[in-house]
């Protein structure tokens, strides 16, 4: 960790190199190939239906990178490339206006359900941010702060917050134990930003009487911000580092209720051997209401009732593509306690469920377009009849309420009011313990 | 159609210094505003393709790059942007979802690319008078489930339907699923709301009603237009009641011949289904290469009814009886249920080539066995290893849309392989049909089909578009940057040189690479 701080500080973040991008192939070229160009993505697109723009599609994305990638033809080598691009009209494509529309993408992975040529899009944009990156083209500057952030052993979190912070919220009220057969992996949005979540959280798993406990200040950024910005080269570190911790105290089982946490820990068998299994809050709660050891005696608030499920793009169809289908244990819980009439479903749902506009580090790097996506999703649920969104991700539910507000700031010259709460599920179930 | 007045410059590259690019900018960002609006060579770049896979150089002999890229919000936008083109002479190419085969919305010329994308609402849904108003932008599926959402559906679609737009498929006088029983675009169409390039905005129909009984049908100009008469601007269509099922049913056959004799019979009936669509066994052989679970059969045909249940039941025991007495095997529900959602995705096979070259043609059913053979023959000839496959636009109308894998790595095999357009559109004339298209390079094939017609096309054209800024190059007359017109003969020429070349040079390779995303089991 210390090299790679002291490397990034002299040379952030990346050795600066010629980039060569016909040499040094993207992943997956078959794939590229193989776009048919039909533009059935542009029509799930959530960035599309906000900008409206062909670049910032998954046909425009590959059609630029193939353009990108393509060995010269055989007018270039007549003419010579320059002169050829000269004749076409076609000009010089700046490297880092190409990055910023990769970038622009919330990674949810809802052009892999439609795609007529079969492409994992999930895994694609994964890899080629990962290859321009290591191609020495610059990620946007939000991206490598958070990166530094990370690395930085003060914070070991993308915010820039100090580490000594971590357990702020609950540190008084909780005193957990050295070693427990369930740690819970709080994350670093869950930590830092949404301290109900985290309070609701622990009441839940403490009224259940779990043997658990945190890593404290010990937690690490689970380096997804990493893997979704591309710059994967200190990942190995932070998975061996929080395997580790992880592996101190004696744990069997990882919880955590961030579904990036849960896919990034999961990524950690890639670099490190670990032998805990791995799951997610809804599943343990599904698990200890199936075996009755949650009591509920309250109800939820009339007034925030019925509430609508989101499905997370990394909770749900991301997930689904990566053998693991997590859909019905957070329908369960809340089918459960609130019962089925009080649970509504968004019209695009499961495989098929809209992101909510915080995915992929879009959040960092395009704030007001993860609102305009948002809102979009708020005026469905408001639609629908709906009271309350829940959703099962911290992030989902920092994206959601964040666009609540914004959507109430505009609307305040308006006649027109409305009432949007947004919850996360764990938050749910405690109200009703 | 060398009268036609050419007015249009290819904007030489000379000329287009940047004092020229930013006034062009400028004055067009006064009216829709400067985030609808780009000239960055990025965006530049993706708007000068199309599903066809053109290589790089035909741009030398087309401005296939457009200048500048659009996103107008409306109407009046539009025609403030076409009383600025007509002003400066710069051609106007208007874009849906850029899923068409011909090049309808690549720029010959360059000039202003209008990104109809921009304009995706549904404006109304009127059930009281039964019709649809929606901004030409929106694409067919999210039209179909809005509709289906409402209780109605939309009488047939294009088989591009996620991709494709509205307006794309009124400019390209589509026909697609569901033709058989409502007809194409050209019988949904109850208005048109169009943009003339001299900024008059009309109305060409009559939303609540039938568009004409007497007087000019003005709706039809724009139908298969192929964007060279104006802006549609907002579509008004039919609806109808959603039926009470839509019941797909799925047939095997051993070969291609009996699936044409089959469905020969099958429109000699009375028997109106929803949709028939047929595949050839190679599909599936070419499916299978990519490690899809698809069925070893000789020929596909699946018949698709809507109505009522009870009607069904009885038209379905009629066509059982027509498909079994030519060799067809009715095939289980899900099998059909499958073949129905994979409607939409045909083209899965170009991941081979990698490389697609679709020929569109349309033949009388009276002659379905005899197309179905020729195109066979084509494409053993051009050594190209493809499918025959298709649809029933209506009783006496065949639409194939046989494709074959080409290697988009090879320049002179690649272009050489788009000779099969040509020569599937040669076998479709002589059995009495025509091609489909005519895009950035087939216009040779309009005067084939409409004779002298084609004059009286050029004075409409000239009447409305006198300036000649409207998508410049396509349909009426194929003509390069540099304002040469190519005749029907020389390109047909091309052509032929090219099928030589394909003929003589060895087949394309064609094998499953294991690099991809998806790894192969």
């Amino acid at each position: 960790m210390e090299q790679s701080k002291k490397n990034n500080e002299k040379n952030p973040p990346k050795k600066k190199q010629k980039t060569n991008l016909i040499k040094n192939k993207p992943p997956h070229l078959e794939d590229m190939y193989a776009c048919l160009q039909c533009g059935y993505c542009n029509s799930v697109c959530p960035v599309y239906k906000e900008t409206k723009w062909e670049s910032l599609t998954p046909r425009g994305k590959v059609f630029l990178l193939k353009h990108l990638t393509t060995k010269d033809s055989l007018i270039d080598k007549i003419l010579g490339k320059k002169i050829t691009d000269y004749l076409t009209g076609r000009g010089k494509i700046s490297l880092e206006e190409a990055m910023e529309k990769i970038f622009t993408c919330t990674l949810c992975g809802r052009c892999e359900t439609i795609c007529h040529v079969d492409i994992d899009f999930h895994k694609y944009w994964l890899e080629i941010r990962k290859w321009m990156v290591e191609n020495g083209i610059k990620p946007p500057q939000n991206t490598i702060d958070m990166y530094n952030s990370i690395a930085e052993k003060e914070y070991k979190n993308p915010f820039v917050m100090p580490a000594t912070k971590r357990d702020e919220w609950y540190r008084d009220e909780y005193k957990f134990p050295e070693k427990a057969d369930i740690v819970y992996f709080i994350g670093c949005v869950t930590s830092y930003n949404e301290y109900q979540l985290l309070l609701n959280t622990l009441k839940v798993f403490t009224s259940a009487g779990i043997d658990f406990t945190t890593l404290g200040t010990d937690e690490m950024c689970c380096g997804a911000v990493n893997t979704m910005t591309g710059q994967w080269d200190n990942f190995k570190k932070i998975a061996e580092y929080n395997v580790n911790q992880i592996k101190k105290r004696g744990a069997t089982q990882v919880v955590t209720g961030c579904p990036a946490c849960y896919r990034a820990l999961n990524n950690y068998r890639k670099f490190v051997k670990f032998d805990f299994k791995l799951i997610h809050t809804t599943e343990l709660v599904a698990q200890l209401i199936r075996e009755k050891r949650l009591k509920f005696t309250k109800k939820l608030k009339e007034k925030n009732l019925p509430v609508i499920y989101h499905d997370p793009c990394e909770l749900g169809r991301v997930l689904v593509y990566e053998g693991k289908n997590l859909f019905e244990e957070p329908r369960y819980i809340l089918k459960t306690i609130l019962g089925s009439e009080n649970v509504l479903e968004f019209s695009n749902n499961r495989m098929d469920s809209i992101c909510c506009g915080g995915g992929g580090g879009l959040r960092a790097t395009n704030y007001d377009l993860t609102a305009d996506i948002s809102i979009r999703k708020i005026d469905e649920a408001i639609e629908l009849g709906a009271k309350t969104i829940v959703s099962a991700c911290p992030n989902c539910k920092a994206q959601l309420s964040d666009a609540v507000e914004i959507k109430k700031e505009k609307m305040a010259e308006s006649e027109e009011k409305f009432k949007m709460k947004v919850m996360d599920i764990l938050e749910v179930v405690a109200k009703c313990l | 159609m060398d009268d036609l007045p050419i007015k249009v410059k290819s904007s030489s590259n000379k000329s287009k210094n940047q004092d020229q690019k930013s006034e062009i900018y400028k004055k067009l960002s006064e009216i829709v505003g400067e985030a609808r609006i780009s000239e960055s060579s990025l965006d530049r770049l993706l708007y000068s393709h199309d599903v066809a896979p053109l290589p790089k150089e035909l741009s030398l002999v087309f401005k296939t790059v457009p200048d500048i890229v659009v996103k107008p919000r409306n109407a009046i936008d539009i025609s403030k942007i076409m009383k600025y083109a007509v002003e400066n002479s710069i051609p106007i190419i208007p874009r849906g979802g850029a899923s068409w085969t011909f090049g309808g919305a690549v720029p010959a010329y360059g000039g202003i690319i209008l990104d109809m994308g921009n304009m995706q609402e549904i404006l109304e849904i009127n059930k009281e008078n039964l019709f649809v108003t929606v901004e030409p932008g929106v694409n067919w599926k999210k039209l179909y489930d809005a509709l289906l959402k409402k209780g109605f559906l939309i009488g047939s679609y294009p088989s591009s339907a996620p991709g494709a737009t509205v307006g794309g498929w009124v400019n390209t006088g589509g026909v697609g699923i569901g033709s058989y029983k409502y007809g194409g675009i050209d019988k949904l169409i109850r208005s048109l709301e169009v943009v003339l390039p001299d900024g008059k905005i009309i109305n060409t129909g009559c939303k609540n009603v039938l568009s004409n009984s007497s007087g000019y049908n003005l709706t039809d100009f724009f139908i298969g237009s192929e964007g060279t008469l104006g802006i549609i601007t907002k579509v008004t269509l039919k609806i109808f009641p959603l039926p009470e099922e839509i019941r797909p049913t799925s047939f095997v056959f051993p070969d291609l011949e009996k699936v044409g004799q089959a469905i020969h019979a099958l429109t000699r009936t009375n028997i109106t289904p929803y949709h028939i669509a047929f595949l050839d066994g190679a599909h599936f052989d070419l499916l299978r290469e990519l490690d899809k679970d698809v069925p070893t059969v000789g020929a596909m045909v699946n018949i698709i009814f809507s109505g009522d249940s009870k009607i069904i039941d009885i038209q379905e025991r009629t066509t059982d009886k027509i498909m079994s007495d030519y060799g067809g095997k009715k095939q289980s529900k899900d099998f059909a249920d499958h073949e129905w959602a994979e409607r939409l995705f045909e083209s899965k096979a170009r991941r081979l080539g990698p490389g697609l070259i679709v020929g569109e043609s349309f033949c009388p059913v009276s002659q379905i066995v005899e197309m179905m053979n020729r195109s066979k023959i084509v494409l053993d000839k051009l050594k190209m290893k493809g499918a025959v496959v298709g649809f029933i636009a209506d009783p006496n109308t065949v639409l194939f849309m046989t494709y074959a894998i080409s290697n988009e790595h090879k320049f002179v095999r690649n272009m050489a392989s788009l000779a099969l357009v040509k020569k599937l559109s040669d076998e479709a004339f002589k059995v009495g049909g025509r091609p489909g298209g005519f895009g950035l390079l087939f216009s040779g094939n309009l005067k084939k089909i409409h004779g002298k017609g084609v004059y009286l096309m050029d004075d409409i054209k000239s009447a409305i578009d006198p300036y000649y800024i409207m998508n410049p190059g396509k349909l009426i007359e194929n003509t390069t940057r540099f304002g040469i017109p190519i005749p029907g003969f020389a390109m047909s020429t091309i052509m032929n040189i090219l099928a030589i070349v394909k003929q003589i040079i060895p087949a394309d390779k064609i094998e499953a690479k294991n690099n991809g995303t998806k790894q192969k089991k």
